[in-house]
């Protein structure tokens, strides 16, 4: 991005920042255990949580890179954000509710209850790098974009030590905030941070298309093949249908939504499973497409404005010496978002109020990264070596690592800087990690069969595969669907490593549900006989590398990702005989902890046999906070109302300020007890009240949760 | 027109996997449509949800080759 920002802009940006450090400080005072600190007390809206989902999405590379995909490829880049529908079953039915309902507080949590403590181990080591990844990308972005603007101001001559301090600068905002208030500032500055970043990239598209003579003109502008909503099949080498619905739709969305420990916080901190559903309804099939149009629309209108003549091109395009229209039309891209912003936002502070959404995307997604991982840091390493203290020492852990996070993640920096692009970074890593794992969690939530020792080995192999897959690319080639194989398949590479773990995970869990129960004769033989064989091959394949292969008419290098699959099969083939060897393990209970058996776990979490009637249902009624001692946190309704609630003794309410854009911000969650005397309005012990930081004056919505 | 291919191999394998998903969910009694209201609501919105945005990206192509 170019710089020549005004005063107007940095009074803009800094009041931008200003706000959002007070909101975060104010929604902070309301956070006093771990449970507010990572979940928010698992009290919040559908609408707010739903918001907070698309500001993490859209992180601060969106911005820059979907505005260049939109003028290359058109309406096309919208497919990343309009492809997410076909993970929902998995999310919804399965994955969802069984993380609410069984009350884990991370995702290796959850492998340890459903698995072995190794395999929580091998899913903690892969989510924190992809975390660390995540937040040290998100910082190094951002000090790019913050030095390109203040480039002017910079106080170092080396442009990387200018970036680490500009991603200092945000991370220590950002730190603020996060340091006070957890999970609750993170969901009330992402409300300001998403709506901000929605507003200003729709309000770029309108203006650019106002600005270009109106819609129909809009349209006119756009060459006929950028007007089609999806890319070409296997080309161009950018932008392809078959690459995006591997790389994106399945195993994007599958990391974004079951992965990201900081996602799947935020809709822990939803009041109901029921809400989740909702959010994540209301993220898909609304948010994200208006998201898309947000990010990519600068893009688009400058496509149009450029085939109309109304885009001025900046110095670095008009000094370009080059006559390769390809060379032209990236450099013309790189700069779109800037340059159209600039075209049709011309009055003063607007700069400002763009550069503020951009660093709104950064912020709104950094947050969350470094919860997730302060909140991966306290319940798996923490705690487990910390046992039996008290909350408030667990959330002085929370606050210290949150801030350990952050260091850690602008110690990312200089590692990010070493690659020629951010996005190059970013695939690096996350592809050696994500594959493998969302094998792994997709077989523990659907089939009881897939076993621990299958799953942790699955982890291993699978991230074994992806190494070779990045050594050898050639290993991809068969799943390239015709896709140009010069730039080495980097969005076909996530299929590849879905088929190599799913072969692993399959193949250990017929070893072991299968082969180490076959007589114990035959079972040696056959593994044996296996082992052998992948162990000879992959020591014969490197001798047989040095021979030269020219006479034949091959050559020695075409061999070499054969000796990659042979190591992985020689380490299949060690594991099974590992498995026969041991013997099969006593099957332990996965009530609750898989798809089919959630009905044991909402028993589990509600304490009781659950119902549905009434759940949906609400009612508003005055409050009376009353001087009497609370009992277990029970919630007692007048007659009337617990028959209109069709509510029972023993069931799960919620209880809320009757005004709905609190979003929940002043609720809690009871179990209702019996019957009250006083039929016109809840008379709440004054602990229960403060507990939902309700107000005295202020009339209450109660709903039956289950 | 080859968009269509790209149109096909999206929602024939997406929808595949979907359906896959659906099947499962229906066998295993995750998804019970027939004994629970909300569980039909659930299956209907994300069903009609997976159809609209066939419908809007097939009539989007049209629209787009109609010029």
């Amino acid at each position: 991005m170019n710089s020549g920002i005004g005063l107007a802009d940095v009074i803009v940006m800094f009041a931008y920042f200003a706000v959002v450090v007070a909101v975060g400080i104010f929604a902070g005072r309301f956070t006093r255990s771990t449970s507010e600190f990572f979940f928010a007390g698992q009290r919040f809206s559908w609408w707010l949580v739903a918001i907070s989902c698309v500001a993490t999405l859209v992180g601060s590379y969106s911005f820059q890179s979907y505005s260049q995909v939109g003028y290359l490829y058109g309406f096309a880049s919208m497919m990343p954000y309009t492809n997410e529908w076909f993970i929902l079953p998995i999310f919804l039915v399965a994955w969802l509710p069984i993380i609410y309902y069984t009350r884990v507080q991370s995702i290796p949590e959850y492998f340890e209850l459903r698995f072995d403590r190794p395999t929580r181990t091998a899913v903690l080591v892969l989510l924190l790098i992809y975390l660390e990844v995540y937040i040290g990308i998100n910082l190094l972005t951002i000090g790019q974009v913050l030095f390109g603007v203040f480039r002017a101001y910079a106080p170092f001559e080396t442009p990387d030590l200018n970036i680490l301090l500009a991603a200092g600068l945000m991370a220590l905002v950002a730190g603020i905030y996060l340091h006070h208030g957890g999970q609750t500032s993170v969901l009330m500055t992402d409300l300001v941070q998403g709506l901000l970043l929605l507003g200003v990239g729709l309000g770029v598209l309108l203006a650019g298309v106002y600005y270009v003579g109106g819609p129909s003109a809009f349209w006119q502008g756009l060459p006929p093949d950028k007007r089609m909503p999806m890319a070409p099949f296997n080309h161009p080498p950018g932008l392809h249908t078959v690459g995006d619905f591997w790389n994106d739709a399945i195993i994007g969305t599958f990391a974004f939504y079951c992965i990201n420990q900081g996602v799947l916080m935020r809709f822990l901190s939803v009041k109901s499973v029921r809400d989740g559903r909702k959010a994540m309804l209301a993220t898909v099939v609304v948010l994200m497409p208006l998201a898309a149009a947000a990010v990519s629309g600068a893009g688009w209108v400058g496509r149009s404005m450029n085939t109309l003549g109304l885009l001025e091109h900046d110095a670095a395009t008009l000094a370009l010496q080059t006559s390769d229209p390809n060379i032209v039309e990236k450099t013309i891209a790189d700069q779109i978002f800037v340059n159209v912003a600039r075209h049709v936002l011309s009055w003063p502070g607007m700069f400002g109020l763009v550069m503020a959404a951009v660093v709104a995307a950064l912020m709104s997604t950094l947050d969350t990264l470094i919860t997730a991982v302060s909140a991966v840091a306290v319940n798996d390493i923490w705690r487990p070596l910390n046992p039996g203290r008290d909350d408030a020492y667990y959330l002085r852990a929370a606050r210290i690592t949150s801030i350990i996070a952050t260091l850690i993640g602008l110690a990312m920096i200089p590692v990010g800087t070493r690659f020629e692009t951010i996005y190059q970074a970013l695939s690096m890593f996350t592809s050696l990690v994500i594959p493998p794992l969302v094998v792994v969690i997709f077989l523990a939530v659907t089939t009881h069969r897939f076993t621990a020792r299958a799953a942790f080995w699955t982890l291993v192999l699978g991230s074994a595969a992806m190494v070779v897959s990045l050594v050898w690319p050639e290993v991809i080639r068969p799943f390239s669907h015709g896709v140009d194989p010069s730039a080495g398949f980097p969005y076909l590479r996530g299929l590849f490593g879905l088929i190599a773990s799913l072969v692993i995970a399959g193949g250990l869990t017929l070893v072991e549900t299968r082969l180490a129960r076959l007589p114990s004769w035959f079972a040696r033989w056959a593994v044996g006989t296996a082992s052998l064989a992948g162990i000879g091959g992959a020591v014969w394949l490197p001798l047989a590398s040095r021979i030269d292969f020219s006479s034949t008419g091959s050559t020695a290098d075409s061999w070499g990702w054969i000796t990659g699959l042979l190591w992985l099969a020689a380490g299949f083939a060690l594991v099974s005989a590992r498995i026969v060897v041991q013997g099969p393990r006593k099957h332990e209970s996965v009530d609750g902890l898989v798809m089919g058996t959630i009905d044991h776990a909402r028993q589990m979490f509600k304490g009781g046999q659950p119902s549905e009637q009434g759940v949906g249902r609400s009612l508003v009624m005055p409050l009376v906070i009353v001087d009497a001692p609370a009992t277990d946190h029970q919630v007692c309704l007048p007659p009337e109302a617990m028959r209109q609630l069709k509510v029972e003794p023993g069931d799960l309410l919620y209880v809320a300020d009757s005004r709905w854009w609190l979003g929940g911000f002043r609720s809690f969650h009871a179990k209702a007890g019996p019957a009250a005397e006083h039929p016109d309005a809840l008379h709440l012990p004054r602990q229960l009240a403060e507990l939902g930081h309700l107000l005295p004056d202020r009339a209450v919505r109660i709903e039956k949760v289950m | 027109m080859t968009i269509w291919y790209s149109w096909l191999y999206h929602y024939g394998v997406g929808g595949a996997f979907f359906a896959f998903c659906i099947w499962l969910m229906l066998r295993t009694g995750a998804l019970r449509p027939r004994q629970e209201r909300h569980h039909l609501r659930l299956l209907m919105s994300m069903t009609g949800g997976l159809l609209l945005f066939m419908t809007v990206h097939a009539l989007w192509i049209l629209l787009a080759a109609a010029g």
